[in-house]
């Protein structure tokens, strides 16, 4: 029988929710790391009278506290699955496409930093006497209109390539979104991450091939891993989201070593995959092992002599793993963590060529790019 | 430390509660007097000092006043030495900054450094808090406050110390001393603060992005975008200070506390005249009591009426923030209900009511503009959006966003007006309405957490290791 309290359940619900996620909040082991975020959670505040006092206590108990906040994960995921029910798609920056799709959104392009970068470039090129060719890839959600959701706001990469190739005319300038134009089924970028997929980069690597009448060599399909959940996935929240393959695609009698350089530090590794990476969730770095500032690729097997430069972004890691069959030696420079003189690596080994390969938004946004003309 | 912020909920509030209930109703008042020290503190700690000075400065003035009750002299001399102290405070740390920066303008004084005074957080609130106190004990509409704790706990009453409402003392003088807690006061206070969290984080903060988009692109907005961004606003600045009016009111409640409504559903209203008595009402009251009337009200001719009215408008915007544009945004309210109160609001009140609502709604979403833009070329650039179609009427960019969010356009809309009350008046009773309030209540704040949690989760998406 009811009794005329029954109201009450309200405060009894309110407090008891409250009381069970700060209990949980004490009792629960804490994780240190958060794969999804790709950073390391914070730790417990120490105490001391100084950050009592400026305020900086308070502030990482804050931090504190969300970092390791019970069912963190789950909240995120509730809060994604809430904006996709109130048709908020793309609010939290990824919109939600057809046929389990993920979409970055675009941030605004700058075009007169893009032309500012351009001409870092090619005053670059120009005092290292460089012959440079361009490939601004274009991002998913600008490439693939019929899998986006039918209300999104546009995006712009083609005004970046269109500009940048009119600023190039003097350069070779291959034109990926003619590349990158599906006349097969093949799925060129990835669903919940924003790189090209093998078969993407593949593409460009064979619009490279034509552009520089190369002969092209044959690779096979060496691996396929599911259960890649990319970039766009991890700041979705959307967590039901079926994970994509990733695939690799080798040459059969490849020989290579990848002297990878951080700071001082030199290694070296017998080839381009790097398997301990598709046991993570985001199995990208399977490809030259991610980010890194400075990486040599020598092909053993080649000795035609011809040496290349790339200036690139994360889009040429799985690129520069078909045209390392091509060149004795390729060396990749990442602005965003380069911070010493190329022009050095480029006298010792008489380098002459230059692949300039960006994300259009990429080239037109980074700030890195200006670096060139200091270093 | 704000109530729509995990620590708040998970932390400060449960140690809070509990304590309040574990001791006797002696201790209570030193109990929230302490909390609500630490609740300021979250955020500055030093600036727990400049409170706690202005409890004491303020309760001396109250004690000095009721131990000079023969001499009116002395009273006089008491209640304006501690307005000006009041004012002096307020002024320094709140307007220096401003003041200095104007007055640079002038060659000669451009050696002026900038003060660079961090503005205490609720500053602008308990100053007023205190000076109701004072005045009113000067009016002996009240009695002097012997007890320190008590008259602390008033001033640094953490609920409403930061945003408000502004409660008087007088209103709650009683309650200081003697309060009942019941559990039906508690049920309200617990429904009424989810609505306001609901009403923050639901709906004010995912509005408010909505208008970052548009006040960032302030001069190449679309008409269409730029309408789109100043209704956002209109909305998000509703629910964010109405929610968090709620939220305060609500927590009183919690702790036996009745404080005033501090909206009454203001974008309903009829004219501006209407509208001001149904947004921040509490502030609305304090100027009127304590300066309007003071200066003679509409009782000394129009002529000061008017002036009255621009003094009251003019303190009214700054008060708001330390920066020309609120004084602006003031005076511009001050004009509106200056020929509302000559004529137009007779006239009003025979149009027809869409009209009259159509009319109040566009002075005061425009008033958002000036609100919201500190530098007169970003607001004179987006009202250049709003009334020209230099950019185009209409962008596909534009639809997009006002699709994506229509949802959630037509719930500011719908709790924008009484209509959910009503509908709670009317089924609050009811059987069903028993069984599903708390589901929904707890449905409610699961999202409320899990908005206030994503808001925290930063993808580090380049980081390398």
């Amino acid at each position: 029988m009811k009794t005329k309290y029954s109201g009450f359940a309200l405060p009894l619900c309110f407090l008891l929710l409250l009381a069970v996620l700060t209990v949980a909040f004490f009792a629960l082991p804490k994780k240190s790391y958060a794969e999804n975020e790709k950073r390391i959670l914070s730790d417990p505040p120490a105490f001391s009278w100084q950050s009592l006092l400026d305020g900086t206590l308070t502030e990482q108990a804050q931090t504190y506290i969300a970092d390791h906040f019970p069912l963190r994960e789950a909240f995120v995921g509730l809060h994604a699955y809430w904006e996709q029910l109130m048709l908020q798609n793309g609010d939290s920056g990824v919109y939600r496409g057809k046929d389990g799709y993920l979409f970055a959104t675009q941030p605004k392009l700058d075009l007169d930093k893009l032309e500012k970068n351009i001409s870092a470039i090619h005053a670059f090129a120009d005092r290292s006497g460089l012959k440079t060719t361009w490939m601004i890839v274009p991002c998913a959600g600008y490439m693939l209109e019929d899998e986006m959701p039918p209300v999104h706001a546009s995006y712009h990469d083609g005004d970046v390539i269109e500009r940048a190739k009119t600023l190039c005319a003097k350069d070779t300038f291959i034109d990926a979104r003619s590349a990158l134009t599906n006349d097969s089924d093949a799925q060129l970028y990835y669903r919940t991450d924003h790189h090209l997929t093998s078969a993407g980069a593949k593409a460009l690597y064979d619009a490279y091939c034509i552009e520089k009448k190369l002969s092209g060599h044959k690779f096979m399909l060496t691996t396929e891993n599911n259960g890649f959940y990319g970039t766009a996935y991890s700041k979705s929240g959307l967590w039901l989201t079926k994970p994509d393959t990733l695939e690799i695609y080798a040459e059969p009698d490849g020989d290579y070593t990848v002297t990878i350089t951080e700071g001082t530090n030199e290694t070296n590794y017998g080839s381009l995959y790097f398997p301990s990476h598709l046991i993570e969730k985001d199995q990208y770095p399977v490809f030259l092992d991610g980010n890194h500032a400075l990486v040599r690729i020598q092909n053993n097997r080649c000795q035609n002599g011809k040496k290349l430069l790339i200036l690139k972004d994360s889009f040429a890691h799985c690129f520069a793993t078909f045209l390392a069959a091509e060149y004795e030696t390729i060396y990749m420079v990442d602005l965003r963590y380069h911070r010493s003189p190329v022009e050095e690596i480029l006298q010792k080994e008489g380098i002459r060529e230059m692949l300039v390969l960006y994300g259009a938004e990429n080239l037109a946004n980074s700030t890195d790019i200006a670096w060139l003309s200091l270093l | 430390m704000v109530f729509s912020s995990l620590p708040f909920l998970f932390f400060f509030f449960p140690a809070t509660l509990i304590c309040y209930y574990a001791v006797p109703n002696k201790a209570k008042n030193a109990v929230l007097l302490l909390f609500s020290l630490l609740f300021y503190g979250y955020g500055e700690p030093v600036y727990i000092l400049l409170m706690v000075g202005s409890i004491l400065l303020n309760y001396t003035a109250g004690r000095l006043l009721g131990a000079f009750d023969e001499s009116e002299k002395k009273r006089k001399a008491v209640l304006v030495l501690c307005v000006i102290a009041n004012l002096l405070l307020l002024g320094f740390f709140k307007y220096a900054s401003l003041f200095v920066s104007t007055v640079k303008l002038l060659p000669v004084f451009s050696f002026l450094p900038d003060p660079q005074i961090a503005l205490p957080i609720g500053i602008s609130f308990y100053t007023f808090q205190s000076m109701s106190y004072v005045i009113d004990t000067y009016r002996r509409n009240c009695a002097p406050q012997k007890n320190l704790i008590t008259f602390g706990t008033y001033v640094a009453l953490f609920p409403q110390l930061i945003a408000g409402p502004i409660v008087r003392y007088v209103d709650v003088e009683t309650q200081l001393q003697h309060r009942t807690h019941s559990l039906v006061l508690f049920t309200n206070g617990v429904r009424l603060f989810l609505f306001g969290l609901c009403k923050k984080v639901l709906l004010a903060n995912a509005l408010g992005s909505i208008w970052d988009q548009c006040k960032a692109e302030a001069g190449v907005n679309p008409t269409l975008t730029a309408w789109v961004g100043i209704l956002a606003f209109t909305f998000q600045i509703f629910f964010d200070f109405s929610g968090y009016s709620d939220m305060a009111v609500g927590l009183g409640k919690m702790f036996g506390f009745e404080f005033v409504r501090n909206f009454n559903y203001p974008y309903t209203a009829d004219s501006i005249t209407d509208f001001w008595r149904r947004w921040h009402i509490s502030l609305g009251t304090w100027f009127r009591e304590y300066v309007y009337i003071p200066l003679g009200g509409n009782r000394r001719g129009k002529a000061r009426q008017c002036l009255n009215i621009f003094i009251v408008w003019g303190l009214t915007g700054i008060w708001h923030g330390a920066s020309w544009n609120f004084l602006l945004w003031g005076l511009y309210f001050g004009v509106l209900l200056t020929i509302e109160k000559f004529g137009l609001l007779q006239r009003l009140q025979k149009a027809p009511r869409v009209l009259a609502h159509l009319y109040t709604l566009f002075f005061v979403v425009l008033g958002w503009v000036l609100f919201d833009f500190t530098h007169l070329r970003d607001m004179g650039a987006y009202f250049a959006n709003l009334f020209t179609p230099q950019n185009g009427l209409l962008t596909s960019d534009g639809l997009a966003l006002l699709i994506s969010h229509l949802p959630l356009f037509v719930c500011a809309v719908v709790f924008s007006a009484p209509t959910a009350r009503k509908a709670f008046e009317r089924w609050k009773s009811h059987r069903v309405y028993r069984v599903l309030e708390p589901v929904l209540g707890v449905a409610a704040l699961v999202l409320c957490i899990a908005s206030l949690v994503s808001s925290t989760y930063n993808p580090f998406l380049y980081f390398r290791f």
